[in-house]
């Protein structure tokens, strides 16, 4: 075999193996974290409101991640109602508080507002709603409203989430400073505010102490000590 | 008599005066802080010129402002700011790249400011939009790992990035699916 040929082959095996990683990296989103839904409301059970404490973690954070209060229609990855904090950009040099929203039931019908960057520390992301609207609220500051009309859908779920995209991306948190969730709470039609007993999701590199009924838990990254 | 029907005829007048006074300060809603108004669904004529949806929460009306960038150097520093979820490559793919200065105001935040500490109200901004992006949704709702699909769907979308007219730092950003404008 000439040089050359040894050359194409080497350069043919490195293109293989350079594309296993790219290939794992479309299978995305990866979430870690906790959801919940109102089990023993009844049939029809809905969910009208959520709040839970955040920490913001920005020394963790690399290209892309986010972690997030939301209410969902279970069973869709696409009707949604979403407030935390995202760093969606490696050029950006700290994460931004975001919210996002799916309106008119639609796949793809994602309205997504990138607000001022987010603080240090713990925040409260918290969703609300009176008869007409539903409030998207930030440390006790409304940052959003959505008119009920608009959403064409009924969220029956709460769920507090840390997510990123792909390989190349982090999750909250790592094993030394974990990203904590602290005090969820779900809000029921009838007004009344009830503490959230988490189901735990653990997914790929992100891992999740959920579960365990206490009142807060973390997520990391498993890769990074 | 004579002065009995000039004050019935000024209490008339006065009436009438007040009621039209009041008439018209409904009407061009002047708030008492001084901050405008509008109609349920206005935008403002640059965001409506743009077909920016009222969903997104933004005013934006044109002005005369001098700023301290120009509008080459808004849209190179409107793309720094482009988030992770827009497709490799689809700023340069855009359908339309326009940039106007505009005085912004969030429907969404009334009491919200920028980084710098700014009211979002009719704040000078360069308002930059990138029509007809290929992006996916920023986030997800959660479901089974099994339920998923191995890619989620990019769909045509505007990004819409509001940046200081004077400094030329961030003030808000936000996408919306391009066939919103006309949902």
């Amino acid at each position: 075999m000439t040089p050359s040929n040894w050359f194409v082959r080497l350069a043919l095996a490195t293109c293989v193996i350079l594309a296993q990683p790219c290939a794992v990296a479309q299978a995305a989103p990866w979430f870690a974290g906790g959801w919940n839904t109102p089990n023993g409301t009844g049939p029809g059970a809905r969910v009208v409101g959520t709040e839970v404490k955040i920490d913001s973690d920005n020394p963790s954070v690399r290209d892309s991640s986010s972690a997030w209060n939301m209410i969902q229609k279970q069973g869709t990855g696409t009707a949604y109602m979403q407030v935390g904090w995202a760093k969606d950009s490696p050029s950006w040099s700290y994460p931004r508080y975001f919210t996002e929203v799916n309106l008119y039931d639609a796949p793809g019908y994602h309205y997504t507002i990138w607000h001022g960057t987010a603080g240090s520390g713990s925040h409260l992301y918290k969703i609300t709603d009176d008869s007409i609207r539903y409030y998207l609220l930030i440390d006790g500051v409304t940052v959003r409203n959505v008119q009920k009309s608009d959403l064409a859908w009924s969220p029956n779920m709460v769920t507090f989430m840390g997510e990123t995209h792909n390989d190349y991306d982090q999750f909250p948190g790592r094993a030394t400073a974990k990203c904590r969730f602290l005090d969820g709470a779900y809000k029921r039609p009838d007004g009344t505010w009830w503490k959230v007993y988490y189901y735990n999701v653990s997914d790929h590199y992100g891992i999740s102490t959920a579960g365990n009924s206490s009142s807060s838990f973390t997520v990391h990254d498993g890769r990074y000590w | 008599m004579t002065s009995r029907a000039g004050i019935i005829a000024l209490t008339i007048m006065s009436a009438i005066f007040l009621a039209g006074a009041g008439i018209a300060w409904a009407i061009s809603s002047e708030t008492p802080e001084g901050s405008t108004v509008h109609e349920p669904g206005y935008v403002g004529d640059a965001a409506a010129s743009e077909g920016i949806p009222a969903e997104i929460g933004v005013v934006a009306e044109s002005t005369d402002y001098a700023s301290a960038l120009d509008e080459a150097a808004a849209i190179r520093a409107a793309e720094g700011h482009a988030p992770s979820n827009v497709i490799d490559g689809a700023l340069a793919d855009a359908s339309r790249v326009s940039a106007r200065l505009v005085r912004y105001t969030s429907t969404h935040e009334p009491s919200g400011v920028s980084d710098e500490g700014k009211p979002l109200r009719e704040l000078p901004c360069w308002m930059v939009v990138f029509h007809g992006v290929m992006m996916h949704g920023h986030g997800g709702g959660y479901v089974d790992e099994a339920m998923r699909d191995d890619e989620p769907e990019a769909y045509p979308a505007d990004l819409v990035v509001f940046l200081d007219a004077d400094s030329g730092e961030y003030v808000r950003m936000m996408a919306y699916p391009s066939a919103a404008s006309t949902h």
